[in-house]
């Protein structure tokens, strides 16, 4: 039943698709805009593996077709829809719409408010509006908001040695999990953050003088959030961001989120004594913006946990499991339409007990690294190429993949 | 008795300037008819905080006559740039005017009046320009060189567009929010009077221009 509704809801927001913008009813009005991706990867080592989402796609699939649908209902109440279409994909289309309410309470010369329920967009951080083709001056994301752990959200490790043994395969898609306990189904690792998918909640954002602010109640959590809807517990992740910008150009935000992640149905699986809400996914972010002239500058960092039942220092005490993510990124315009722009990241995690009784200590999962650059050309003003080069690095291996890659990104 | 040096500035400014004030001059005048269009100010999909973007209003401006540009083609002489450079302020997250014509040769100055920075760039003219970003209080600028559409856009907010149209002469007017438009002393003879929208294009009617006194043409898109 909700998949019928989801599908009328699609068909009913991009039927008038193609007209810029639409009158729907006396007093409001909708646009409808969109992006088109077409990309080719070539040379190196091939399918880049470490871009693949979730739900099957990757930012560097052949063709990509993103529509977005804004209603203005009335002047203070906009409905914002979009959808992302992958023919890669094998999952529905319902996996790939995000569509939330806005609400603005009040909008005035030094403070504004305005509140949004539905698919929020993630209220952590600072990339997610830069997470589009055509503001993304690089084809991939940042790791930390996409590349997964080998940690799930509907299975538990079931010591330290099961969660060891299991390094390095969280990105894959026939992960089959771990010994303690929940669902059989093959399945990626969860995400620090996931951004291409976004949570069911509420959020309120606005701003007071030079500082701005994102308020949010969610029903998952940030790495995995419900994007389908219902919740996968009884807790609600809370999250924000606050933000201060000394003068134009210089953005310094900093970030929290904190909400259980494990599926109820796991509470069988559990210590006795506990109760699944118990273990949380706790993160705190920093990010930082500069621009000045033809240069734009961009930074994050994230520290994150995951408190897991089952796993400990080896003196019979649980044991967090922690990740470090973090990223810069840089875009210069070299002349009119021509920019270059470079991107590094990594993700390090902490240390554990190895579950061998030795007390040495180990990493629970490997450390990766991305790094991207690239060069881009404005061939119309809606209509960008870019040409890029990653490269990935895991300290499972000795080596590092690359691989190049064009993008024709079209918006309309 | 003025020196030779003094003369001959005095004779290129009479060339220069004597096709546009010539004794022999009209006035094209008219009317432009345009459709109710709605040009979008899209509301922004994603709040960005109020010193980088995502603030401006959620409205739909009513485009009009305003957004169209009548000028004369093929009035022959040297016109010299116009030493007033012509304003595409940058403010409340759009351009003002969204439509700007200036003479070929003008400077366009470039001022940003929003509190967070904006980047002014153009790739779809033949003079490709990217200005940076600048704080408010800050302006750039641009000299046109070639005739044409220049469609400017601003790197930070994707919603910002306006148009500068080039024109090659001083012959050229904006109608007033009735459509009514007009443009003095254009020097007698047969020219295309041509009107431009950017979203319908371009229509040109034939007009001949007495040597005193006006001649009508209206323009419906």
């Amino acid at each position: 039943m909700r998949l019928r509704i989801i599908g009328w809801l699609v068909v009913a927001v991009f039927t008038p698709a193609g007209t810029a913008a639409a009158q729907t009813a006396p007093g409001s009005q909708a646009f409808f805009s969109g992006t088109l991706d077409l990309a080719h990867t070539f040379g190196g080592d091939g399918e880049p593996e470490v871009n693949r989402l979730i739900r099957g796609d990757n930012p560097f699939d052949n063709v990509r077709l993103r529509l977005f649908a804004d209603v203005v209902v009335h002047e203070r109440w906009t409905v914002f829809s979009q959808i992302l279409i992958d023919p890669s994909s094998s999952m529905g289309l319902e996996s790939f719409l995000r569509s939330y309410l806005r609400f603005d309470v009040f909008k005035k010369e030094k403070a504004d408010l305005s509140l949004q329920a539905g698919v929020v967009p993630t209220p952590f951080g600072a990339y997610s509006p830069r997470a589009y083709s055509d503001r993304n001056p690089l084809v991939s994301d940042p790791l930390m908001y996409h590349y997964f752990t080998t940690l799930r959200s509907n299975q538990i490790p079931a010591n330290n040695a099961d969660l060891l043994r299991h390094r390095g395969q969280g990105q894959a898609a026939d992960f089959t999990g771990f010994a303690g306990g929940g669902s059989p189904i093959k399945f990626n690792g969860m995400p620090m953050i996931y951004d291409p998918c976004w949570d069911v909640g509420v959020e309120a954002i606005g701003s007071a003088g030079r500082l701005e602010y994102t308020v949010a109640v969610s029903q998952g959590t940030l790495s995995a959030p419900r994007f389908k809807g219902g919740d996968n517990n009884h807790g609600k992740q809370v999250s924000g961001r606050l933000a201060f910008v000394p003068y134009a150009g210089v953005v310094i935000g900093a970030s929290y989120a904190r909400g259980p992640y494990l599926d109820s149905a796991l509470q069988a699986s559990l210590p006795a004594g506990t109760r699944v809400d118990d273990f949380k996914q706790e993160i705190y972010g920093f990010d930082a913006e500069f621009g000045v002239r033809h240069l734009a500058l961009y930074a994050e960092l994230a520290s994150n946990l995951w408190q897991s039942p089952k796993i400990s220092d080896g003196q019979g005490h649980r044991q967090d499991l922690k990740t470090l993510g973090w990223y810069v990124e840089g875009r210069y315009t070299l002349r009119p339409g021509l920019f270059a722009a470079v991107r590094y990241g990594r993700i390090g995690y902490g240390d554990i007990d190895d579950g061998t009784g030795t007390r040495r200590k180990v990493p629970w999962n490997y450390d990766v690294s991305l790094w991207e650059y690239g060069i881009g050309y404005y061939l119309t003003d809606r209509i960008i190429g870019k040409l890029v080069r990653q490269g990935y690095r895991s300290k499972e291996e000795s080596g590092t993949e690359h691989f190049f890659a064009v993008q024709v990104s079209a918006s309309f | 008795m003025p020196d030779r040096g003094n003369a001959l500035t005095a004779a290129v400014l009479a060339a220069a300037i004597l096709p546009a004030v010539s004794l022999f001059a009209g006035i094209v005048n008219g009317t432009v008819l345009t459709k109710p269009t709605a040009r979008q100010k899209v509301p922004p999909r994603y709040y960005l905080g109020p010193y980088r973007a995502g603030r401006g209003p959620s409205v739909v401006e009513e485009g009009g006559p305003r957004d169209v540009v009548v000028f004369v083609e093929g009035v022959k002489g040297v016109f010299s740039s116009p030493a007033r450079h012509p304003q595409l302020v940058q403010k409340d997250e759009r351009f003002i005017p969204h439509v700007l014509p200036v003479q070929l040769g003008s400077t366009v100055d470039f001022p940003n009046e929003d509190d967070f920075y904006h980047n002014v760039f153009s790739v779809v003219s033949g003079d490709r320009f990217d200005l940076g970003r600048y704080a408010k209080g800050k302006s750039a600028h641009q000299t046109l060189t070639k005739t044409g559409v220049v469609v400017v856009r601003c790197e930070i907010h994707s919603g910002m567009k306006a148009y500068i149209l080039v024109v090659p002469n001083p012959f050229f007017a904006v109608p007033g929010a009735d459509g009514a438009f007009s443009i003095p002393d254009v020097p007698e003879g047969t020219y295309l009077v041509k009107a431009w929208h950017p979203d319908y294009g371009y229509q040109e009617r034939s007009v001949t221009v007495p040597a005193s006194g006006t001649a009508s043409v209206n323009f419906t898109f």
